[in-house]
Parts: C-alpha cells; structure tokens; sequence
C-alpha cells in the first residue's frame, strides 16, 4: 500500500457489521467469522469511512472536539485507516469531481 | 489543572437543569458511588455563597440558556442522543457528552473523566456526532467560499449590514453616501442571489460571522 492521501474518502467495505460496546466496537464482515475490536476513537474514525469524507476532514472534526492539533489528528487517522485497509474493513477511494455549481471541499 | 482523582478527592459537582427530575436523576447517579457529591443543582450557578469548592458542572444540555455555563469550570453536557444536540453541547462549551438515559456508571464514568480533563463521547454517540461536525464544517466552508466573490468594499457592506445597522448607518461608518451603500447592497444582493436583509443575516449567520438579527431599512 502506497502512501496515504489526506484528500482521499475511505470507504467501509461492504458485507460489514458493527456491534457497539462500552469501549468501542466491534465490526464483523460477512462470511468472515474474525471478529475485529475497534476502540472508541477508532470506530468514531470508521463512522466516518463512508466514501465522502476525506481524511483531513476526519482530523478537523475530531481535533475540534478533543482540542488536540491538526497535525497530531491527521496523524492519527491516517494509521487507523491504514489499519482498516492491511485489515480489508476499508477501501481508498477519491472525491468525485465537482460540478461547476459545487464547492470543493477546500 | 483540573480534578486529580488519582489523589482520591470527592468529585464536587454542579447539576444544571431546569427540570427537577432530570436533576434528581443525575445527582443520584454521581452520588451512587460515593466518589462524587453534588454541591448544588438547579437552574443556575450560585457562586456567590462562600468558598464552595466546584470541580465540574453537569449540564442538562439544551434546556438552560448557553450563557448560564460558567467558563472556568468543565462541562458535562447530558442530552438526548441527537447529533444536532450534541453539537450544539459542544459548540457551548461542553468537553464530554452522554446520553440522558445512560446508567448511573456512565455518567459517573464520563463525570470524572471531564473533570480530570478527557473529553470524552460515549461510542455510540461519537460517530453521528463527528459526521455532524464534519457536516457543519463543510457548510461553513461552501459559505465562505460563496462570500469570497464579493468585493472587500462588499465585503465591508456585508459584514455590517449582517450586523443590523441600516443602509444609513453603514454609509456612514464606512464614511460613503446612503446611495452608494445602497448600489453596493444591490451588487453584493445580486451576486449572493439574497433577496431581502433576512436571507443576508441567515447567510452570514450560516458562515459563522457576526450578526444581531436586526434589520435595516
């Protein structure tokens, strides 16, 4: 796997189910009896792996509400990801591009 | 710095809330281990009344006014499980967030970890509530993006007319003739597709600028 792009939208594969629990979560894919334990801020990073949301936007959401800086977020997410890809419980995809009536997200 | 619960101290808590079964519920759920004690809960702070010792307020969000959270102390917020609710929370100040109706221990649990400075979401409520702020956050972008085709002299119109003052007002703060204010008004109008003073404030309201909800004539 390449390098990570700050501006790519993973998406959760699908087939997958998720079972929150007190610490986080725990995801199971269709026809795959591993079971995979996400912790809290690792599933609040899976919820957002829905093919639209870049990775930086997931680091600003969540350094807004911890208070934690930009840098050390992306940082964060980006190792998470990278873990749902080695795992196969995410895929990497690219914002479609806009039309002329709509914005980038930048 | 904030509580040390490593040092065993009583968590001393302030209960927020205008409803008086809420207030009841959530001092009961503190109190339930021994290891927090609510000083005071009502709708209001009192701090008025000696050297009280406060180490966290625990907020019945959404039913009190923003401006009755104290800005030195943590804040709990308890609501509904509604993103839009746990936003607005956060957005007042809150560092954590749980669900009205979670158990005696998950409160207690979020209690002490607000206070000792995590902020902290329960799992479930933690997806929508990003997916909400990444939601916000786009809008304000795609709004400022929009207000980026106006003129700064626009832009200067804009941000006062936002503000309330009247075309009359403005001409004269920005030291130019009411006629002037007046076709830079249409310009910035017409290039906004606004229509009215109201759709000019909810835009600027929706960029996060400031604005008194007052109108111009």
């Amino acid at each position: 796997m390449g390098e990570i792009k700050a501006q790519s939208t993973p998406r959760q594969i699908g087939g997958t189910a998720a079972e929150v629990n007190p610490t986080g979560a725990t995801i199971r894919k269709q026809g795959d009896p591993t079971r995979f334990e996400l912790n809290a801020s690792a599933f609040a990073i899976w919820n957002l792996c829905d093919g639209q949301t870049t990775l930086t936007e997931m680091a600003e959401a969540i350094g807004e509400l911890t208070g934690v800086p930009l840098d050390e977020t992306l940082t964060e997410v980006t190792q998470t990801i990278e873990e749902f890809y080695s795992l196969g419980l995410a895929l990497e995809t690219f914002p479609a591009p806009r039309t002329s009536t709509g914005q980038s997200p930048d | 710095m904030g509580w040390d619960g490593r040092s065993g101290d009583l968590l001393r808590c302030v209960v927020l809330s205008d409803d008086p079964a809420v207030a009841d519920r959530l001092t009961a759920a503190l109190a339930s281990s021994g290891s927090a004690a609510v000083v005071d809960s009502g709708d209001k702070l009192h701090r008025s009344n000696g050297s009280r010792h406060v180490d966290l307020v625990v907020w019945h969000a959404g039913t009190l006014p923003i401006d009755s959270l104290p800005p030195d102390l943590p804040v709990l917020g308890v609501g509904p499980s509604e993103s839009e609710a746990m936003l607005a929370a956060f957005e007042a100040g809150a560092q954590g967030y749980v669900d009205i109706a979670a158990s005696a221990a998950e409160i207690l649990d979020a209690a002490r970890s607000v206070a000792s400075g995590t902020a902290v979401v329960s799992p479930p409520l933690l997806g929508p509530l990003l997916r909400a702020v990444v939601h916000r956050r786009r809008q304000e972008r795609s709004q400022r993006a929009i207000l980026a085709v106006l003129t700064l002299r626009e832009r200067e119109v804009f941000d006062l007319a936002a503000r309330g003052l009247s075309r009359t007002e403005l001409a004269t703060k920005l030291i130019i003739s009411p006629a002037t204010a007046r076709t830079h008004l249409q310009k910035l109008m017409a290039k906004l597709d606004i229509h009215s003073q109201a759709e000019l404030v909810a835009l600027a309201a929706r960029c996060g600028l400031d604005t008194q909800g007052r109108t111009y004539g």
